[in-house]
């Protein structure tokens, strides 16, 4: 297996309020997912499943309580270049330009000026944003600025691309051509994605597998194979068997998410 | 008439007005005491083409340039070790809130005690004005650096070095140069404060002598000197910080 997460653990010590009093959430409980190289997965679940979590603790941001991860045979014990990010709120860096900001993981490795931005120039091409080298991020729209994001991953010649949400922040229309792009993107590497989100289109759409996940505490569901060849268009969607697994997804969710609501309206209850 | 054009008739009118008010007010409350408006212009011609003001504008400054210095090189490298050790912070915290409100002219005696009148003894003044604002922002722009920038840039393979220089100090710049702005406003304080009240030099000694010559036009002319370089400094700061770090102002340059 490439990543091979095993009986990842992780709980947060959660502060007292009025009404509950302090006490332990399990976030991560007993967390087993093999993926494979070139695999596209998704993770889905209810806000606070503890999804974000686990990517940041296969991107070693975040360290288990107990259990671990393993990417390409060895243990995960902090952040590596092999392992890129693409973060749901962007995390360009405002005054640096577009090029900088693609050439960044690069100059980090102390890759030389010249050679750096050759690669980072390359990118750009690739996902559509010539001509906007030396653009800001404040001059760039929330697309531009993800497109950016994810050429920056790919600069690295990560290993695994990993991405928080990466399109929840930009609105429906952008968020589709985003999508299809990142189809398209996929398709000349087909590097191995593991990709956290909360639309279930994006789930099917993108994924080989998918995760489901329940929250409090976080647990996997189930895995779902999503049976769709490749290279994949957005056709997918008129399939019967896209119809069928959207619904078995959403009834999975669906208990979970009314129990968050009322958990959470509990606690803000004063 | 554009928008701009009719800023510009604005403050214009405004600085009339200002002016007429003044010589109206003078008009009124009649006294030698009270300087006019068309005085203290002719004083501020006078005061220009005299040596005298110039010697005392360039003793006084030396406090003013040499304090102003020494606040941002200190402030700066405290304000990121408090911002970076919390221990430090926990320590140095209670004595920052002091010297914010420390009672800075109760404090000249003990300054002159242990100083005495000396280029040093306005050096301190200047800097003990100014130093905090540059600590406080400066902590308040590592404090307020986004934490996703924090995790970008260790995810590819930043350490800490790296994420000071690359991250942390760049994101903390636009704050630091607000630091910079206030300590150099707060620094001109200090520096006639110290002159007033500490060291009779320069234009504080000058100031001194114009009133118990009992000439207010000279006296007010020397305060609108004063005040015309302390905008003209100002002034410079806020181009270097344009300079510096020309990504923050440029959404306001496209919103007009």
């Amino acid at each position: 297996m490439y990543i091979r997460i095993e009986n990842a653990n992780k709980s947060f010590q959660k502060a007292a309020t009025r009404k509950q009093p302090a006490a332990r959430v399990d976030v991560l409980d007993q967390i087993n997912i093999d993926i494979k190289e070139n695999e596209f997965v998704t993770i889905v679940g209810p806000s606070g499943c503890g999804k974000t979590t686990l990517l940041r603790a296969v991107a070693g941001l975040t360290g288990l309580d107990s259990g671990e991860i393993m990417v390409a045979g060895e243990l995960v014990t902090g952040p590596s270049p092999d392992r890129a990010m693409v973060f749901q709120t962007f995390a360009l860096m405002p005054w640096a330009s577009a090029l900088r900001n693609v050439a960044f993981g690069l100059e980090l490795r102390g890759v030389d000026k010249s050679e750096r931005e050759e690669i980072a120039r390359d990118l750009i091409v690739k996902v559509g944003l010539k001509g906007f080298e030396n653009s800001l991020p404040s001059e760039l729209s929330g697309g531009m600025k993800q497109r950016v994001g994810l050429a920056r991953a790919l600069a690295v010649n990560p290993k695994v691309l990993l991405m928080d949400e990466p399109f929840g922040g930009l609105d429906e229309q952008t968020k589709r051509l985003m999508q299809e792009e990142l189809l398209r993107l996929w398709e000349l590497e087909r590097k191995t994605v593991v990709f956290v989100t909360h639309s279930l289109d994006e789930a099917i759409l993108l994924a080989d597998r998918c995760v489901l996940m329940s929250a409090r505490p976080g647990r996997v569901s189930e895995i779902l194979d999503i049976p769709f060849g490749r290279p994949r268009t957005r056709d997918v969607e008129r399939d019967s068997t896209y119809i069928d697994i959207k619904q078995k997804i959403w009834e999975h969710l669906r208990a979970s998410q009314i129990e968050e609501m009322t958990l959470q309206s509990e606690g803000n209850v004063h | 008439m554009n928008r701009r054009k009719q800023e510009i008739a604005l403050s214009f009118g405004f600085f009339i007005a200002f002016f007429v008010a003044w010589h109206l007010f003078t008009k009124i409350f009649e006294s030698v005491l009270i300087p006019t408006s068309i005085g203290t212009a002719r004083a501020v011609v006078e005061l220009i083409f005299e040596t005298q003001t110039w010697r005392s504008f360039w003793l006084s400054n030396q406090s003013l340039a040499i304090g102003f210095v020494l606040s941002i090189a200190a402030g700066v490298v405290i304000g990121l070790i408090i911002s970076r050790v919390a221990w430090m912070e926990r320590v140095l915290d209670p004595w920052l809130d002091l010297l914010l409100v420390l009672p800075m002219a109760m404090m000249m005696p003990i300054i002159i005690m242990t100083l005495g009148f000396s280029l040093s003894a306005r050096v301190v003044v200047v800097v003990l004005f100014a130093v905090p604002v540059v600590i406080v922002n400066t902590r308040a722009g590592i404090r307020e650096v986004p934490s996703e920038l924090i995790d970008m840039a260790r995810v590819f393979g930043a350490n800490e070095f790296d994420l000071w220089r690359q991250i942390l100090i760049k994101s903390a710049a636009p704050s630091m140069w607000t630091g910079f702005r206030i300590g150099l406003a707060r620094s001109i304080t200090g520096m006639v404060l110290s002159e007033l009240l500490l060291v009779a030099v320069g234009i504080g000694m000058l100031f001194q002598l114009f009133q118990g010559e009992f000439d207010p036009d000279k006296t007010f002319g020397l305060v609108a000197l004063l005040i015309a370089e302390s905008l003209l400094l100002l002034k410079a700061v806020h181009l270097l910080e344009r300079r510096a770090i020309p990504w923050f102002h440029i959404d306001k340059f496209q919103n007009q």
